[in-house]
């Protein structure tokens, strides 16, 4: 057993770690299992006293009219263009930075490094302002660049620094070989460094994809279209009706966050890794 | 008039095109090319823009009525701020809210890390459910809780009607207290879990040694967390507290999804006192000299957490 294995003395122990664990997982997958099931009823279930917990019958209502009563292909359609768009464009940039600041001999790396770290914490809404009257002036207000291309900064220091230290692990050797081969450096770059880097480029992807689909402020205030919205602020303002259509609510939310769940089953390692790499010392 | 030297400086050029366009570059000229792009952005997305909240916070320019001029007003604005009651009251509810998100997340977090950090059967279940509240959007997670908590219909209110624990159900947004009790509880949900990971992370890092060494010298599960995990961890723990600080003060999505500021301006921080101000009254000037404040005020948080990180 590995030294973080189970290693309890005494069967309370146990019994106390596993409690500590269905703890874990109830107050977690709560919120999302409450949307699932409520995305199942009918109406008339959900606005039900005393409380029904359980759909019956289940039925698929509240999704079929959530597209009937919102341009909601529009907000899921808006917010995939988005979300991969600015995830190819901030990898690739982030990736060209990364590998000048891994491999090659930069002056003030630090000072690089910083000032990519400060620029990440820079207020969305001190953008509001500004992009909305740069965006007004350059006719991009409700495009889709007015949202791709704040998104791929904004992702981009996460992205340059899970980069940064993935480059470093590969071995310099690999280059060395290449270049003395007589492969130019961006040949190098391109035939040897690229494809060894796929797991860094794959993390770093889906944490820019991640941001970019849940993102609110900018999506808020830079789409006034409604057929422009992207899910998570088109799912937000269903609410502001007479009647708070929970139903409609719970289905909207719950085909939002399928991708997301996906990425953490399929992909929880490389994300966990990858979250990290920017907030302690790479 | 071509001369001989011309003539080869030409070639020289030319020779050095072709080099370029072989991708044969010198590291120089890689270095350049590589980080251009980056930079690029980063002053089109970020630095113009603070360019123009600074010019904006100077002048008068309100949308709401047709302005022809755009008239300079100095520090005016900033005066105003500080003589305004709903920006000191939005600086209050930060504080609250700032206090009580950075504290109990890292509470969360720390039970969360510890928890997984551990190898067990049915650990990737554990794994995920760290994971998914970083995962869901902020908008949407703070949106299923005022459902949880909706006070006619929701799942707690429900709950503790049907088990006789209270006879009408409790307001949890519609009043002052208990509205900020509610957000900061939305708001540890979402944010425990970047915590636990940069937790995890320091975890990680502890030499297996130490406890070893503990094991042979008798201490107890108790005293190992308290004399070797939680000193290792201190630089793991101050980098989480200054990040989330950080994210702390700019908070929009979760009071915006969960109580819209209310009731009256009980939950409503400065983002979304900025908001209102900016697209509600549509005082963009107003709006920008507040906005260069929450920027001050991110900057001094984020120069604590960069000096911290190079320590």
């Amino acid at each position: 057993m590995t030294r973080n294995g189970l290693d309890f003395d005494t069967k309370l122990q146990y019994f106390g770690f596993y409690v500590a664990v269905v703890l874990l997982i109830v107050y977690s997958f709560t919120p999302a299992l409450w949307l699932i099931l409520t995305s199942l009823k009918e109406t008339s279930q959900i606005i039900k006293v005393p409380l029904q917990y359980i759909p019956n019958p289940v039925t698929f209502e509240q999704y079929s009219q959530v597209f009937e009563r919102a341009p909601f292909a529009s907000f899921i359609i808006n917010s995939v263009v988005v979300s991969l768009s600015s995830m190819v464009l901030t990898v690739f940039i982030a990736t060209l930075a990364s590998y000048a600041l891994a491999r090659l001999r930069v002056r003030h790396k630090q000072a690089w490094l910083t000032a990519f770290l400060l620029i990440s914490t820079y207020p969305l809404i001190a953008l509001m302002v500004p992009l909305f009257q740069t965006f007004r002036e350059i006719g991009l207000l409700n495009t889709y660049p007015a949202l791709i291309l704040p998104y791929s900064v904004f992702s981009m220091p996460i992205s340059i620094w899970i980069l940064t230290t993935f480059f470093r692990t590969i071995p310099s050797d690999l280059e060395d070989a290449a270049l003395i081969d007589g492969c130019s450096r961006v040949g190098t770059l391109t035939r040897v460094i690229f494809p060894l880097s796929a797991p860094g480029v794959a993390t770093a992807s889906m944490i820019t994809f991640v941001n970019s689909w849940n993102e609110f402020t900018l999506a808020f205030s830079l789409m006034s279209d409604e057929h422009r919205y992207t899910l998570p602020v088109g799912v937000t303002l269903l609410r502001d009706q007479f009647v708070t259509p929970w139903g409609l609510i719970s289905a909207g939310a719950t085909i939002t966050i399928v991708p997301l769940v996906l990425l953490i089953v399929f992909y929880q390692k490389s994300l966990i890794s990858g979250l990290t790499a920017g907030s302690v010392k790479g | 008039m071509s001369t001989i030297a011309g003539e080869v400086q030409q070639r020289g050029r030319l020779d050095n095109l072709k080099r370029l366009a072989r991708g044969d570059l010198s590291e120089r000229e890689l270095i350049f090319l590589l980080l251009a792009p980056a930079t690029v952005f980063l002053l089109l997305m970020v630095v113009y823009p603070l360019g123009r909240t600074i010019f904006l916070s100077m002048h008068q320019l309100k949308l709401s009525a047709p302005q022809e001029t755009l008239p300079f007003v100095g520090l005016e604005q900033f005066a105003k701020m500080f003589a305004d009651a709903r920006f000191y009251n939005s600086l209050r509810v930060l504080g609250i809210y700032g206090a009580g998100t950075v504290i109990f997340p890292l509470i969360v977090g720390l039970f969360m890390a510890l928890v997984v950090h551990r190898v067990f059967p049915g650990r990737w279940i554990a794994r995920a459910a760290v994971i998914l509240p970083w995962a869901m959007p902020r908008s949407l997670s703070a949106l299923t809780w005022s459902w949880i908590l909706d006070s006619s219909y929701g799942l707690v209110n429900g709950t503790l009607l049907g088990l006789g624990l209270v006879s009408e159900p409790i307001l949890f947004l519609g009043q002052s207290d208990l509205a900020m009790v509610s957000l900061i509880f939305a708001s540890t949900w979402k944010t425990g879990s970047f915590m636990a990971l940069i937790l995890l992370s320091g975890l990680q890092s502890i030499p297996g040694q130490l406890y070893e060494q503990g094991k042979v010298d008798g201490t107890s599960k108790l005293q190992a967390f308290r004399y070797i995990t939680v000193p290792q961890l201190k630089s793991s723990i101050l980098v989480a507290l200054i990040f989330r600080t950080i994210v702390a003060v700019q908070v929009f999505d979760t009071p915006f999804a969960l109580t819209k500021g209310g009731p009256g301006t009980a939950t409503e921080p400065l983002s979304l006192y900025i908001y209102r101000v900016t697209l509600n009254h549509l005082d963009f000037g107003y709006g920008s000299a507040l906005a260069l404040f929450m920027i001050a005020l991110t900057l001094v948080a984020a120069v604590l957490y960069i000096r911290v990180l190079w320590d």
